[in-house]
């Protein structure tokens, strides 16, 4: 029986590492959008159930330091919650150093350090379909890839993650492209996202570096503008 | 002993599935929200449900008021899963129909005999 049990937890386990690295990059979306915004209560309420579901079953697969740390984070979020306030600079820099707690659990430290040194991106996109695609081919080549589902909150994770390039939804490229300028990485560039049948190449003027003309050829545009 | 879990967390469910059943040796069903687990409630007729206490939506405190109001259901033991194992909240939780409260994280090898207890069937 416990030999099932064992066998199994090896599984489940893998899977919830994937799943608690995943929450973890919300966390930091969401935190940054918290320092932007410290009385977002959506925002605050996102990271809380975050951190509860971190808290809820971190010791059960193995991680007792991240239920520690995450039931911390949780009873902070909560605390704030209940008074009614915005959440401070120094609560949210605690914050972040209970995500770093977790993500050093997971033996994320290392894999940080990788990301540090690839060229990051950043998809402001909220198709999830197309900015679950770009991040699987992205990754593949070794790029660092943050996604940013809501295009309202894309120059907040970009001032935090400084992309190199970003990959910018058409739609609000022409109103989002100039404000984020200021946060790109050194020499950052910018590609629109557009239609898969839009003209190759085709850029919108003063806008874009370049746009992303088909899935084929994602990895060679992004290429090119890098190297632009 | 047949056992419903009602939770929204994938990872949560799965691994309580995967305790009460290896080493328990319990029949599971799942569900991943209050409604279905009560729609799952009266048609499967568990011997037990674990319920979630904080899930989006309808939380685990209104689903178990629904369960209780079922004529269906009503005498279905439930067991609420929560992890905010303050002693007056447990107390407030037993007082409003709960069997008992089992709170996360678990140990996954001694889940199934805390809910064998609770349940009074060792």
């Amino acid at each position: 029986v416990s030999g099932d049990l064992a066998a199994g937890l090896a599984v489940l386990r893998e899977k919830f590492v994937r799943n608690a690295l995943e929450k973890l990059d919300l966390l930091d979306q969401n935190l940054s959008r918290l320092a932007a915004e410290p009385g977002n209560t959506e925002t605050l309420d996102r990271a809380m159930r975050l951190f509860h579901s971190l808290a809820g079953s971190g010791a059960t697969y193995g991680f007792p330091e991240v239920s520690h740390s995450a039931g911390a984070a949780e009873s902070l979020c909560d605390e704030i919650a209940a008074a009614r306030r915005g959440v401070t600079e120094a609560e949210i820099a605690s914050m972040r150093s209970g995500v770093e707690v977790i993500r050093r659990a997971f033996g994320e430290d290392e894999q940080s350090e990788a990301d540090s040194a690839a060229q990051r991106i950043l998809i402001a996109e909220d198709d999830a379909g197309e900015a679950s695609f770009l991040t699987l081919v992205l990754e593949t080549a070794g790029y660092a890839v943050r996604t940013c589902d809501d295009l309202t909150y894309a120059a907040v994770d970009c001032a935090d993650f400084e992309p190199h390039l970003l990959l910018l939804d058409e739609a609000g490229a022409a109103r989002l492209a100039p404000l984020m300028a200021d946060h790109l990485g050194r020499g950052g560039k910018v590609i629109a996202i557009g239609s898969f049948a839009g003209a190759e190449g085709q850029a919108p003027t003063g806008v874009a570096d370049g746009v992303k003309p088909s899935p084929r050829t994602v990895l060679e545009t992004v290429a090119r503008v890098l190297a632009q | 002993m047949r056992v419903l879990i009602i939770d929204d967390e994938e990872d949560v469910r799965s691994v309580t599935a995967l305790s009460l059943s290896a080493v328990g040796g319990m029949d599971v069903i799942e569900a991943s929200n209050g409604p279905d687990g009560l729609r799952l409630a009266q048609t499967e007729r568990p011997d037990a449900i674990l319920l979630d206490v904080m899930m989006p939506g309808e939380d685990g405190i209104t689903t178990l008021g629904r369960l209780r109001e079922s004529e269906l259901t009503r005498s279905i033991p439930v067991v609420l899963l929560t992890a905010k194992a303050m002693s007056f909240e447990l107390r407030r939780l037993q007082e409003l129909g709960a069997r008992g409260v089992l709170t996360k994280p678990f140990d996954p090898m001694a889940l199934a005999g805390e809910l064998r207890a609770i349940l009074g069937k060792p």
